[in-house]
């Protein structure tokens, strides 16, 4: 599989566009903050969060999500890349594909707490959970015809929507297809994630010794992917390529991963092979790197065994954990890092974890010359593990 | 485009009986949302003979219009009513959308490529896109495509608050429920391609899609029926041969173990006789012993019937084919007698005709939990029936009950077929405090036909029938939408607005000397005779005695002197003496009416 990608975009803690998320990546200039202003919960004051600018925010419509708002941005962005003016993709047959977590959800918490006392409530955010899927709302958004899909994997929607995207224009059911995630700061998650004890009241540490758990964080990664034909008529060029894709199920926990890894590994290797790629042939792997126990440790185990010597990015130091856009936001941050030549470091690492044996990439890293493609990985709640690898604009056939 | 196959599918609309797959212990843990799917799933699983535990390469994708919104609101309830720092971190974990995957693949042991989709009504059209891209890709061999949704009061309100947003708002529910579908590039018996699917989703059932399909593509009977009626049907054979007569009543078993404890001789009349009811044919016998049920399905996926065949005192099988079209039409003919039911409560074996549609077809059509018990005339009926119920019995049982001094709970609605009701127990039953009584008069060949409510009344034809009347008497019947015509083995008396009056059976048994005796067994063997070419047998008049009496043709060339001592001594040899005609009239030609009907002599 050699699915081209021609645009991207993203939105996250480390800035609005790709200019402002290079400038901050690098310089690991992202940090978490308490989110004080955007929830009411007595967390706030202890558990920080990786939040989008308030310079993003502002530019919320009345009738939108933080979620979609998040999405377009991405969207729009990722067509600019592309050099596609969305009127113009009338005649095509346009898929998209969007995954989230949130913005699928009954999370309404202030709407259900009035309609709970029999008091009015404020219909906005109940209705947006009603009436706009974010793939419907996307497409709805620049007025495309055609397949959509919102995928709600959890922690591995973003990677299962890029994935899926390249099946589909893989199979000839699309032109071109709009594959991203999204996901906002929530009460719901938010408090859910430090009940499960799994959430940290300091800045997050992947593969760190003291790691205490994640971050939430919130934001959008969005690539165009399209097919050679319809690109070369185009006359466009490809920014990267989407080679392989694989996902399998733990079956074994709602919310912990399997220790043994089993699946994670069979994901990995399913995807590589569809990309015809080795563990040698791999500039780094992106890591899901939450920064909890439980997660980091199954994904060293498998690292080891599977990718040994591939550089590990815990990009999630520098975004926090985006739930169901964590996938999507990484694969741009990982083309984007494929594309600069250069791992981004992780950002506040602390101590090794000897048990774990695996440090993730600590500085700013050349890639290493010859290596084509890299992945990156999401494993979510229910044991859904998700890989895809992916290759900067330069590969040679 | 690839073609995808519906290997097979399940329906479900409530949760109930779920334990019969798994341990109380395991399904503690599950909410509504789960258990829905996990049901669904593992009936769709078994529907496609697919082993619980083992397919390697098996993908399941979810679809969900909203998720499991009431465990969302466990969570936010636990915020409200406990504070932030108790809240529910279970109602958290199982309130995302991915939860009944979760509970899915950890119970199923799938370990193979997992999705979550939810865009309310375009869910599961996502999901088929979902599952085309991953069988094209070989990124599985088999899918399993599930879509479920719960009903949820806040959903329902918001709902009915805002119809600007809601255009198509209707007092209807939300419908709940979940179907799933195996899924894959093999074109299997009992599959049916996968084509385009009508948009009828709304965002009131946002599931519409996947229940219309599932609709369209099971068989009327899924592995569990099969299941089921097998195991009734072994129970009954046991019982029936006096090997194991306590069979009957003995708790629900699978259907191999109650196989392998029949006695060793009956086992080969068993299989014929399973054989016979899922292929209308006796002569082979293709049961595979160590899957009983699987046999059973396949041959019912095969031929699409079932026959409520009967076997006489003569030991002639007779067949009593019935389509699933035809068994489609009388359930669904039958549902309007049964408003308000709750529950249906049988003590017939699902083998038999009656507790066949009644027993496990009607509360499927009804969407009403099925109980199946053992016929136990015991004073505890009382405390196992509840308001809603539909009790389905039959009257030797009623007569045991009502002897005994059973009183009904309120709001039961008894059930009786298989012989008539006398007058005296109907009311009876409606003493000990049956809300209604519905008796059904109906046959093996036919189903039901008619139905009546009260003692001394007449019977009213079910609406899936036409009539045909001769002379005031309902001669036969035939279906109005499927193929079946039966003619009536009674005397029917037709009264005014088509109302009807059963009067005894035709060619079955009289009473002699208060035995039960078969004219139509001594006409047929006076016909086996080599002197006869015809005969016909019936009781006497009151003025000529209470016996029987024959009235015979005999061939050419047979002279009648010698024909009447070797038919004599014929039928000494053959029948009781209660069955002994006590004249016998010789005759050119059988009598008969201007009509053409036989008449008496």
């Amino acid at each position: 599989m050699k699915i081209p990608i021609s645009g991207m975009g993203c939105v996250c803690a480390l800035g609005a566009d790709l200019g402002e998320i290079k400038k901050n990546l690098f310089a690991a200039a992202a940090e978490p903050v308490l989110p004080k202003d955007r929830l009411q919960s007595p967390y706030a004051d202890s558990f920080p969060a990786f939040m989008a600018s308030q310079k993003i925010l502002k530019e919320k419509q009345k009738d939108e999500s933080y979620g979609f708002l998040f999405l377009r941005k991405a969207a729009d962005e990722a067509l600019k890349t592309a050099g596609i003016n969305p009127q113009d993709l009338q005649d095509a047959r346009v898929g998209v594909i969007a995954g989230t977590t949130v913005n699928a959800s009954f999370n309404c918490f202030d709407f259900y707490k009035a309609w709970r006392a029999g008091k009015t409530a404020d219909h906005g955010p109940l209705l947006d959970y009603l009436n706009t899927p974010l793939s419907a709302a996307l497409q709805k958004h620049y007025n495309l015809k055609g397949p959509q899909m919102t995928i709600t994997t959890a922690c591995a929607s973003g990677t299962d929507a890029i994935g899926i995207a390249a099946q589909w224009i893989a199979q000839d059911m699309c032109d071109i297809v709009l594959a991203g995630a999204a996901d906002e700061l929530n009460l719901i998650p938010y408090t859910g994630f430090i009940r499960l004890m799994i959430a940290s009241p300091k800045p997050c540490e992947p593969f760190a010794k003291d790691r205490g758990g994640i971050n939430l964080g919130e934001g959008a990664g969005l690539f165009v992917m399209e097919s050679p034909q319809f690109m070369k008529k185009r006359g466009a060029k490809a920014i990267g390529y989407m080679l392989g894709y694989g996902t399998c199920c733990d079956a074994y926990h709602p919310t912990a991963p399997d220790p043994s890894g089993a699946a994670l590994k069979k994901a990995i290797e399913n995807a590589l092979s569809e990309a015809g790629l080795k563990a040698q042939d791999l500039a780094f792997i992106n890591a899901h790197g939450t920064g909890t126990q439980d997660n980091d440790a199954a994904e060293a185990k498998v690292f080891n065994a599977l990718l040994p010597g591939v550089p590990v990015m815990a990009s999630k130091s520098h975004t926090g954990h985006t739930l169901g856009a964590a996938g999507a936001v990484e694969a741009a941050l990982t083309l984007l890092c494929l594309n600069e030549g250069l791992i981004a470091k992780t950002a506040r690492w602390g101590a090794a974890d000897m048990a774990l044996n695996l440090i993730p990439v600590l500085e700013n890293t050349p890639v290493a010359a010859g290596k084509k493609a890299a992945l990156s990985d999401s494993l979510a709640f229910g044991g859904c593990n998700s890989v895809i690898a992916l290759a900067g604009g330069g590969i040679q056939v | 485009m690839n073609k995808i196959f519906i290997n097979s599918c399940a329906c479900v609309f409530n949760a109930g009986g779920i334990e019969k797959y798994f341990d109380a212990k395991t399904l503690r843990r599950l909410d509504n949302f789960a258990k829905l799917a996990l049901k669904a799933a593992v009936k769709c699983l078994r529907n496609a003979d697919v082993s619980l535990r083992g397919e390697k390469n098996i993908a399941l994708i979810i679809s969900t219009g909203y998720g499991p919104v009431r465990r969302t609101c466990d969570f936010m309830d636990s915020i409200i009513d406990d504070g932030h720092e108790c809240a529910s971190p279970l109602a958290f974990s199982s309130s995302v959308h991915n939860s009944a995957l979760t509970s899915i693949s950890i119970l199923l042991n799938i370990k193979g490529p997992c999705l979550t989709v939810s865009n309310i009504e375009t869910s599961f059209q996502s999901a088929l896109l979902a599952a085309r891209a991953w069988l094209a890709a070989k990124t599985a061999d088999k899918v399993l495509l599930g879509t479920v949704d719960e009903e949820h009061s806040v959903i329902r309100a918001v709902m009915q608050t805002n119809p600007e947003v809601f255009a198509d708002f209707s007092d209807r529910t939300l419908q709940a429920g979940a179907a799933f579908f195996l899924l894959s590039r093999e074109n299997k018996p009992g599959s049916f391609e996968l084509g385009d699917i009508k948009r009828q989703a709304t965002p009131l059932n946002p599931s519409a899609d996947a229940f219309a399909l599932a609709a369209g593509a099971a068989p009327l009977l899924d592995y569990d029926d099969i299941e089921r009626i097998t195991a009734d049907f072994i129970k009954i054979e046991a019982a029936r041969a006096g090997s194991d007569i306590f069979s009957v009543l003995g708790p629900a078993r699978a259907p191999a173990q109650l196989f392998e404890d029949l006695d060793e001789v009956l086992k080969p009349a068993v299989l014929n006789g399973l054989n016979c009811l899922f292929t209308g044919s006796n002569t082979a016998t293709e049961f595979i012993q160590d899957d009983i049920t699987q046999s059973g399905f396949a041959k019912f996926k095969k031929h699409g019937i079932i026959n409520f065949f009967t076997s006489g005192s003569t030991g002639i099988i007779k067949n009593c084919l019935h389509t699933s079209a035809m068994l489609r039409e009388e359930t669904r003919g039958l549902c309007f007698l049964f408003g308000g039911i709750k529950r249906a409560v049988s003590i017939v074996p699902s083998s038999h005709s009656y507790g066949f549609i009644f027993g496990l077809q009607v509360p499927k059509a009804m969407d009403i939990p099925a109980l199946p018990l053992p016929p136990l005339p015991t004073a505890d009926w009382r405390a196992v029936l509840q308001e809603g119920d539909l009790f389905i019995t039959f009257p030797m049982f009623l007569k045991q009950l009502m002897a005994m001094g059973v009183k009904f709970p309120q709001g039961v609605t008894v059930l009786t077929s298989t012989a008539p009701c006398p007058d005296e127990l109907i009311d009876a039953v409606y003493e000990a405090g049956a809300a209604r009584l519905i008796e059904i008069y109906g046959a093996s060949e036919s189903g039901a036909i008619a139905w009546r409510e009260r003692a001394g009344q007449p019977f009213t034809l079910l609406p899936f029938w036409n009539a045909n009347i001769e002379n005031g008497l309902l001669t036969s019947i035939s279906r109005k939408n499927t193929p079946l015509k039966v003619d009536i083995p009674d005397i029917v008396a037709v009264e005014a607005g088509n109302r009807l009056r059963p009067c005894g059976r035709k060619d079955n048994a009289v009473q002699v000397a208060g035995i039960n005796v078969y004219p139509q067994k001594v006409e047929t063997l006076l016909k086996s005779h080599p002197a006869v070419a015809d005969a016909v047998v019936r009781l006497q008049r009151p003025q000529e005695g209470e016996r029987l009496k024959a009235f015979i043709v005999l061939k050419d060339g047979v002279g009648q002197a010698a024909a009447q001592g070797a038919l004599r001594a014929f039928m000494k040899e053959k029948l009781s003496a209660h069955e002994m005609p006590r004249s016998i009239t010789f005759g050119d030609k059988i009598p008969l009416t201007t009509f053409g009907k036989k008449r008496d002599w």
